[in-house]
C-alpha cells in the first residue's frame, strides 16, 4: 500500500506531463513539439503558431490543469467537513451565487456584463458573496448539518431567483447565460491565468496548515475535539479554502460539474487512506489527470460537434468512476 | 470525585441518570453546569484545549470506524494533540503507536481497514488510539456495549491492566457482574441522583437497589 504510493508519487507525474503535452498539441491546427518549444525559446509574434501557442493553446491546458485540481480539492475539504461522500465544492451554493450574479449582469443589457470580463467580474462577485454569506453561518451555527441544510437551502433559493431572472430576459441573454453555464475552460486569456494560480496555491498552502485538523475530523467533530482541534476555526478555514478555489475556477470556467464530487471519492478508493496529505497529493494529481482527459475528448470531437466540458466529465467520468466501485467495493 | 492516576473506577447508574453527560463534563465536551473540574488541580476551563487532550484520553460509545482509515492510521490519530499544524508524523510517534498495537494485542490488524472490523476489534483500536495518545487518564462511555462475553473479558482485563500500569481509569458501564467480579471501585450515581463513591465494589443486589 504504501509502495504503491510511493510509485504513484513518480508515476502520476509522468503520466500527467505526457497528457499535458497531448493536450497542449491537440486542436483544430497542427503543431509540432518543435514549434511547441521554439514558441517558447524564440517567441515570433509573427507566426500564427506560436500565438496559437502561446495565446490559446497553453492557457487552456493549465487552465484545465489548475481546475481539475482546484475542485476536487474543494469536494474533497467539503466531503470530509460534512462527513458525506455525496457533498461536493457546490454544496454551499457557491455556483448557485455565481449563476445568480450572472444572471442579474447580463439582465441589465448593459454590454459589459455580456463579455467575457464582465461575466468573469459578475460570477467572482456572486462565487465570494455567497461564500462570505456561508461563512458567517458558519460562525453561528454549531451543528455542521445544520449548516450543510443551510447552504442548500440558500442554493435553492437563489437559484430559483436567477429562474425567474431568466424568464423575463431577452433569448439572446438567456444564451449568454446558458452558455456560460456549460462551462469552458478556453476563455481564460494567458493573462488571468495566473489568478487562477495563485488562488490555488494559497488555497493549498492553507490547506496544508491544517492537515492535523482535518485528517482528526475523520473521526468525526466530537473526536476530534477531544484531540485538542479548535473545530471553528478548523471549520472557518475548510470554508475559505473551498470558496477560494471553487469560486476562482468557476468565475473564469462558469461551473464545471461532476469533478469536484467524484475525484475525492476516487482519490479514497484508489490510494485507501484517510490521510489527507495523501488525499490532497492524489485530489490534485487525479483532478488534473480527469479534467485533462475530458477537454482532450472535447477537442478532438470539435471538427464534429461542440460538445460542453460539463457534458462530457459526467458522460464519461460517470460510467468510469461506476466501473471503479464495482470493482474495488465489490 | 476524585481519580488518581493507577485507579481504575466505574460509573453506574440508570438510563437517563446523566453518566454520558458527567463523562462529557469532565472532558470539558460541555461547559459543567456548577462545580469545578480541575486535572492536577489546573481547572479545566482555563486549560487549552490541546493542554487537555495531552491529559485526558476520551473514547466514546458507538465508533463503527471509517472507509479508507485503517487500523495504524486511526491510532496515529491519537498522537494529534502533540503534532504540528501539518500533522508531520515522527518515527517517534509511530513508535508508539506500534507499542500501543502491542499492549492492546492487536499487531495483526494494523494494516486492517476500520470501517471493516468487529465491535470487539473496534473497541480495542480506540483503546489502542488512547494509548497513543499518552495521558495519564482515559474516560470511556461504555466501552463494553455490543460486546460478546469474550470481548468483554478483554477489555475490562486490558482495563485494569492499564492502570496498574500507571494510567487513571474512569468508565460508564452497565456491566455490574463484570465489575463485581473485579471488585472495581465504583461511582454511582442513584435514584436520588446523588453521587456516592465506593472503594470496593458493593454487592449487586446493593447497587441494584441504590441505582435501578
Amino acid at each position: 500500500m504504501s509502495s504503491a504510493y510511493k510509485r504513484s508519487l513518480i508515476l502520476l507525474p509522468i503520466t500527467l506531463g505526457v497528457l499535458a503535452f497531448t493536450h497542449v498539441l491537440s486542436g483544430k491546427f497542427d503543431i509540432t513539439f518543435s514549434q511547441l518549444i521554439s514558441s517558447f525559446t524564440s517567441f515570433d509574434p509573427d507566426d500564427l503558431n506560436h500565438v496559437i501557442i502561446q495565446e490559446f493553446r497553453v492557457p487552456r491546458t493549465l487552465t484545465t490543469i489548475l481546475a481539475g485540481a482546484s475542485l476536487s480539492l474543494a469536494g474533497m475539504l467539503m466531503q470530509t467537513l460534512f462527513q458525506n461522500p455525496l457533498a461536493g465544492p457546490y454544496i454551499l451554493g457557491i455556483n448557485s451565487g455565481a449563476a445568480f450574479t450572472v444572471a442579474l449582469g447580463t439582465l441589465t443589457g448593459l454590454s459589459f456584463f455580456q463579455s467575457d470580463a464582465g461575466i468573469l467580474g459578475s460570477a467572482l462577485i456572486g462565487a465570494f458573496v455567497f461564500g462570505l454569506i456561508i461563512l458567517m453561518f458558519s460562525f453561528f451555527l454549531r451543528n455542521i448539518v445544520s449548516l450543510l441544510l443551510i447552504g442548500i437551502m440558500i442554493g435553492s433559493f437563489t437559484s430559483a431567483i436567477t429562474s425567474i431572472l431568466l424568464s423575463i430576459s431577452t433569448p439572446e441573454n438567456m444564451k449568454i447565460f446558458t452558455l456560460w453555464g456549460l462551462g469552458s475552460l478556453q476563455k481564460v486569456e494567458s493573462g488571468q491565468i495566473v489568478f487562477i494560480f495563485i488562488s490555488f496555491v494559497i488555497g493549498v498552502l492553507h490547506l496544508l496548515t491544517q492537515l492535523k485538523g482535518i485528517n482528526a475530523l475523520v473521526l468525526g467533530e466530537n473526536a476530534a475535539s477531544n484531540l485538542g482541534i479548535n473545530l471553528r476555526s478548523l471549520r472557518i478555514s475548510m470554508i475559505s479554502i473551498t470558496a477560494l478555489l471553487a469560486g476562482m475556477v468557476t468565475a473564469f470556467c462558469g461551473p464545471i460539474s461532476f469533478v469536484g464530487l467524484a475525484i475525492p471519492n476516487l482519490s479514497r478508493i484508489i490510494f485507501k487512506t484517510a490521510n489527507h496529505r495523501k488525499l490532497t497529493y492524489a485530489n490534485i494529481i487525479l483532478g488534473a489527470h480527469f479534467l485533462l482527459i475530458a477537454d482532450l475528448i472535447t477537442i478532438w470531437f470539435e471538427p464534429i460537434i461542440l460538445i460542453p466540458i460539463n457534458a462530457i466529465t459526467a458522460l464519461i467520468g460517470a460510467p468510469f468512476i461506476m466501473l471503479i466501485i464495482i470493482k474495488k467495493l465489490k | 470525585m476524585t481519580l488518581r492516576p493507577g485507579e481504575i473506577k466505574a460509573l453506574i447508574g440508570a438510563n437517563g441518570k446523566g453518566k454520558t453527560t458527567l463523562l462529557r463534563t469532565l472532558t470539558n465536551q460541555i461547559p459543567a453546569l456548577k462545580g469545578t473540574i480541575s486535572i492536577d488541580d489546573v481547572p479545566i476551563a482555563l486549560m487549552e484545549r490541546n493542554n487537555i487532550s495531552r491529559r485526558i484520553a476520551f473514547i466514546g460509545p458507538g465508533f463503527k470506524g471509517v472507509e479508507g482509515l485503517c487500523v495504524f492510521e486511526y491510532i496515529l490519530l491519537g498522537r494529534t494533540p502533540y503534532l504540528n499544524q501539518f500533522g508531520t508524523i515522527s518515527e517517534d510517534d509511530k513508535t508508539i503507536c506500534l507499542e500501543a498495537l502491542r499492549v492492546a494485542g492487536i499487531e495483526a490488524l494494523k494494516d486492517r481497514i476500520t470501517s471493516q472490523l468487529s465491535d470487539g476489534q473496534l473497541q480495542l483500536a480506540s483503546i489502542a488510539r488512547a494509548i497513543a495518545q499518552n495521558t495519564p487518564y482515559i474516560i470511556m462511555d461504555e466501552p463494553t456495549t455490543f460486546l460478546d462475553y469474550r470481548n468483554r473479558e478483554i477489555i475490562f482485563n486490558l482495563l485494569i491492566k492499564l492502570s496498574e500500569d500507571g494510567k487513571g481509569i474512569l468508565f460508564s458501564t452497565h456491566e455490574l457482574e463484570f465489575v463485581s467480579k473485579r471488585d472495581i471501585p465504583v461511582i454511582a450515581i442513584t435514584n436520588e441522583d446523588q453521587l456516592i463513591q465506593f472503594d470496593q465494589c458493593p454487592g449487586i443486589d446493593e447497587l441494584v437497589n441504590l441505582c435501578f
